[in-house]
Order: C-alpha cells, then sequence, then structure tokens
C-alpha cells in the first residue's frame, strides 16, 4: 500500500508552494478567545437497567478555542486555529451499568475527557486554503448537511454521541457498535486544501497513514449538498467509503434533510438518515429516523423528536426523545432517552 | 470497487484539485467565493454571551485596536439616525454569521471604517 502511494503524498507541496507565494508582512493580527459550554440531563432506559444522568452532550461538546488571522499582502490571510474539548461525563460514555452507580465526582460512565480537536496553521488568498496540522480531514462533515436548528441534540451522528456505550438490554451490543454516520475520516493530522468554483467548494486532505479524503459541497439560497470519498488506508480500519447528504429548508421554515453513506469494511455496512425539520421564530423542531444495516450483528434503527429554542443571544435550551433498536440479536431491548440540556457560547 | 483503482480514482482526483490550484496561480484568478460557515452543531450561529453592543467580542484582541481609537467619531459627531443603525446592524450580524470570510463581509467592514473615518472629519 505505501508503495502505491510512494512519491504521490509529496506532490501537493511543491505545487501548494507554487500556488500559494508568500506574501512579506502582516498588516493586522487579531486573536480571539471562544468555546462553549455543553451539558444535559437524561433519563435512559436500556429496558435492563435506568436512571438519570447528568453528562456533557458529546453531540456538541464543552471547548474552548483561540484563533488568530492576520491579514497579508496581496490579499492574502494567514491564521492559526487551537481548539480543546473538556467534558465531564461525555454523553457518548455513559454505561448501563454506571446507571446503578451515584456518579461520585462526575466521574459517571464516562468520566473527564480531554481532546484536542485542532490544532493548525492556514494560509487564504484568492486561489484557496492551505491548512496543516490537526484537523477536520476533507471528507469530515460531508454526512451531515442539515438546516434543521436541531442539530445540538439531533443530528445524523446523534445515537452514539448521546448513547453510544450504552447496551440494547442483555445483547452485548452497544450503540455506538451498532451504529454510525460514516462521516468521513473525522478530525485528523493532515494537510488539505479548499478551494471554491462559483458556489461550489472543493476540498483534499493527506493524513496519516496515507488517509485521503476529498469533497465536493454546494451552499446556496435554501440548498446544502455535500459529497465526499475517502480511503483510510493503513489506518483505523483500513476502509474506504463515500458519503452524499442533503439538506433544503423553504422560506416558512419548513427543512428536509437526507444523509446516506457507508464503507467497504467487512459487510459493507451503510447508513440511511431522513428528517423533516421546521423552525418558526426563535423555535427549531425536528423529526428524524435512521438505520445503520451490516455494521455489528444486526441492524439497528432510531427515531427522535426535537425541539430547540434560543433563548437569548449565544444561550440554546433543548428538549428531545430518542428510541434505538436493534433487529435480529438475542436479549436485546430498544435503548430510550428523554434529554434535556443548554449549550452557552462564550 | 479494488483497491487499487480506488487509490487510483483518489489519486487523480486530488491530482485536479492541485493542477486546478496551479492553474489558477498562474493566471491570478479568483476562483470564487470559499464557504466556510461552521456547522451549527459545532458553533452556535450568532455572538456569544460576552459579546458587546456591536456583536463582537470582549475576548478579540486586535493589532487594530489602537488605530480605530484614534479614528473614533468624537461626541456630537455625525451619525446614522437610529433606525439606520438597526437595519445595519441586523445586516451585520447576518453577514457575519452567513460567513465571516465572505467578500460581501469584508467590503461591509471596509464601508463601517469608512463611516467611523467620516465621522472623525
Amino acid at each position: 500500500m505505501k508503495n502505491k502511494l510512494a512519491g504521490f503524498k509529496y506532490l501537493p507541496l511543491p505545487i501548494l508552494a507554487a500556488a500559494l507565494p508568500l506574501p512579506a508582512s502582516a498588516d493586522a493580527v487579531e486573536f480571539s478567545i471562544s468555546g462553549q459550554v455543553s451539558r444535559l440531563i437524561m433519563d435512559v432506559d436500556n429496558g435492563q437497567e435506568s436512571g438519570l444522568v447528568h453528562a456533557d452532550n458529546s453531540v456538541s461538546g464543552t471547548r474552548w478555542r483561540i484563533a488568530g488571522k492576520g491579514q497579508l499582502d496581496k490579499g492574502m490571510t494567514a491564521g492559526l486555529l487551537y481548539e480543546n474539548q473538556l467534558q465531564s461525563n461525555p454523553s457518548s460514555g455513559v454505561t448501563a451499568a454506571s446507571l446503578d452507580s451515584d456518579g461520585g465526582g462526575g466521574n459517571l460512565g464516562g468520566g473527564d475527557q480531554f481532546s484536542v480537536r485542532f490544532a493548525n496553521v492556514w494560509l487564504k488568498g484568492d486561489i484557496g486554503k492551505v491548512t496543516l496540522g490537526q484537523g477536520s480531514g476533507a471528507a469530515d462533515g460531508i454526512a451531515e448537511a442539515d438546516q434543521s436548528g436541531t442539530t445540538v441534540i439531533q443530528y445524523v451522528g446523534s445515537s452514539a454521541d448521546l448513547l453510544g456505550s450504552m447496551e440494547y438490554g442483555t445483547s452485548g451490543v452497544t450503540v455506538a457498535q451498532a451504529r454510525s454516520s460514516y462521516d468521513g475520516l473525522g478530525r485528523n493530522d493532515n494537510v488539505r486544501y479548499d478551494a471554491a468554483l462559483g458556489d461550489i467548494s472543493v476540498a483534499g486532505s493527506l493524513g496519516n497513514g496515507d488517509k485521503i479524503e476529498i469533497s465536493v459541497t454546494y451552499n446556496k439560497d435554501n440548498l446544502q449538498l455535500r459529497a465526499g470519498l475517502w480511503d483510510a488506508n493503513d489506518s483505523g480500519n483500513e476502509a474506504s467509503g463515500h458519503a452524499i447528504s442533503a439538506s433544503w429548508i423553504n422560506d416558512s421554515g419548513l427543512s428536509l434533510t437526507g444523509s446516506l453513506a457507508g464503507d467497504d469494511s467487512d459487510g459493507n455496512p451503510n447508513n440511511i438518515y431522513f428528517k423533516v425539520g421546521y423552525r418558526k421564530g426563535d423555535s427549531a423542531y425536528g423529526f428524524d429516523w435512521s438505520e445503520t444495516r451490516d455494521r455489528a450483528a444486526g441492524d439497528a434503527s432510531s427515531f427522535s423528536l426535537a425541539w430547540v429554542l434560543d433563548v437569548m443571544q449565544g444561550i440554546q435550551t433543548y428538549a428531545s426523545y430518542r428510541v434505538e433498536s436493534l433487529d435480529d440479536v438475542p436479549g436485546e431491548d430498544n435503548v430510550s432517552a428523554l434529554v434535556g440540556g443548554a449549550r452557552v457560547k462564550f | 470497487m479494488p483497491e487499487g483503482r480506488n487509490i487510483a480514482v483518489f489519486k487523480l482526483l486530488l491530482l485536479g484539485l492541485l493542477v486546478l490550484a496551479g492553474g489558477a496561480s498562474c493566471s491570478s484568478a479568483n476562483l470564487g467565493h470559499l464557504d466556510e460557515t461552521p456547522s451549527e452543531r459545532d458553533d452556535m450561529p450568532g455572538p456569544g454571551i460576552f459579546a458587546d453592543q456591536n456583536g463582537e467580542s470582549v475576548l478579540t484582541w486586535s493589532s487594530d485596536n489602537e488605530q480605530a481609537k484614534s479614528t473614533a467619531a468624537e461626541p456630537g459627531s455625525p451619525t446614522l439616525d437610529e433606525r439606520a443603525e438597526f437595519e445595519q446592524f441586523k445586516k451585520w450580524r447576518r453577514l457575519k454569521a452567513e460567513g465571516e470570510a465572505s467578500a460581501e463581509y469584508r467590503e461591509f467592514l471596509q464601508w463601517l471604517k469608512f463611516q467611523e473615518f467620516k465621522a472623525a472629519q
């Protein structure tokens, strides 16, 4: 595998160097600190255990970032982005067994989790943007086009983010083992190039382990379209995959969202997602359904209802009800959750 | 699809992107507006709770600050009427939410600086 890519992985550097001649100096520099605190309470039941848990919402976790940019000569901009996620008891780590515990010290389920989401530098000009470091691969987010306004608690990847470590009854299968949105290769260390052709944006990235990702997005007026391909090569499950998603919203606030994605790992698993949303005033409502096939023993599906309210500048609250199901596995039972929470941006 | 063919397709597509970038560089072409609007899931739209009345975060440092102070309007300088200011503020919020890097937003910031300059005359 490495031999096939030998030479090619170094190709972008000289071309990009020629494409983006370095300017001489920065006229103005700006740094900002921002982030969010994102907490929820869930009443969870998997048919065997049930309980109320406090958790950090892993759909969009508690995090902070520092972003800097400077205007350079020739209309170019250079910058950096560093972002940490710091979660106390992430929702994705809440287990059925831990529902019986007292959760002393906030260590119920996942405990305290720290991760680096972004650590990269970038250079942008009229002909595109080059990003180097830890960040989204070109196909990250490709399965997630969504204009419903409920994504803080309800999107194509919510099943694993909210209930990933919960077991379906006594099946021995957890939600994250059975569900995935197949949204590219996520964030990884890579060099990435983005360019725009009119209203179409294209991106490509090369990461460690010879990860290759490519994507095309279209975002104009009321329509979002995204498509991407990736090959993990020598990293992870070494699978290659594909994803396409679309979201449309009309002037009345009604939105339709869909996603179809999968990879070529054992069984050729895939995921299909559909959502109907409605935005009115400060509120957004959504109903979604999805199914992941051939990822684990048995196919798994879910549906959820969600309401998100923009309380005031920088503050969202939400409520949601979700049911996760697994078919054809002995001991399986539904996992359900009634969720309420808030996200505060600073 | 065989793995070897997958890699060939990826190589071809990525090479196409890079050749496109190189060609555009030679012709100094502007390929279009790069859409960098963050997803609502990753980053809630609009300013945060510490933002000031203009929607700017107080947690921002800019090397332009001193210059901005020196060109700020003196008390009593001519300003837009309140309704016009409100309309401009709404436009600013919309543009910022839609894409900070957009050409329209950059032009609008230039317009604001021009207003400050005029008020200081």
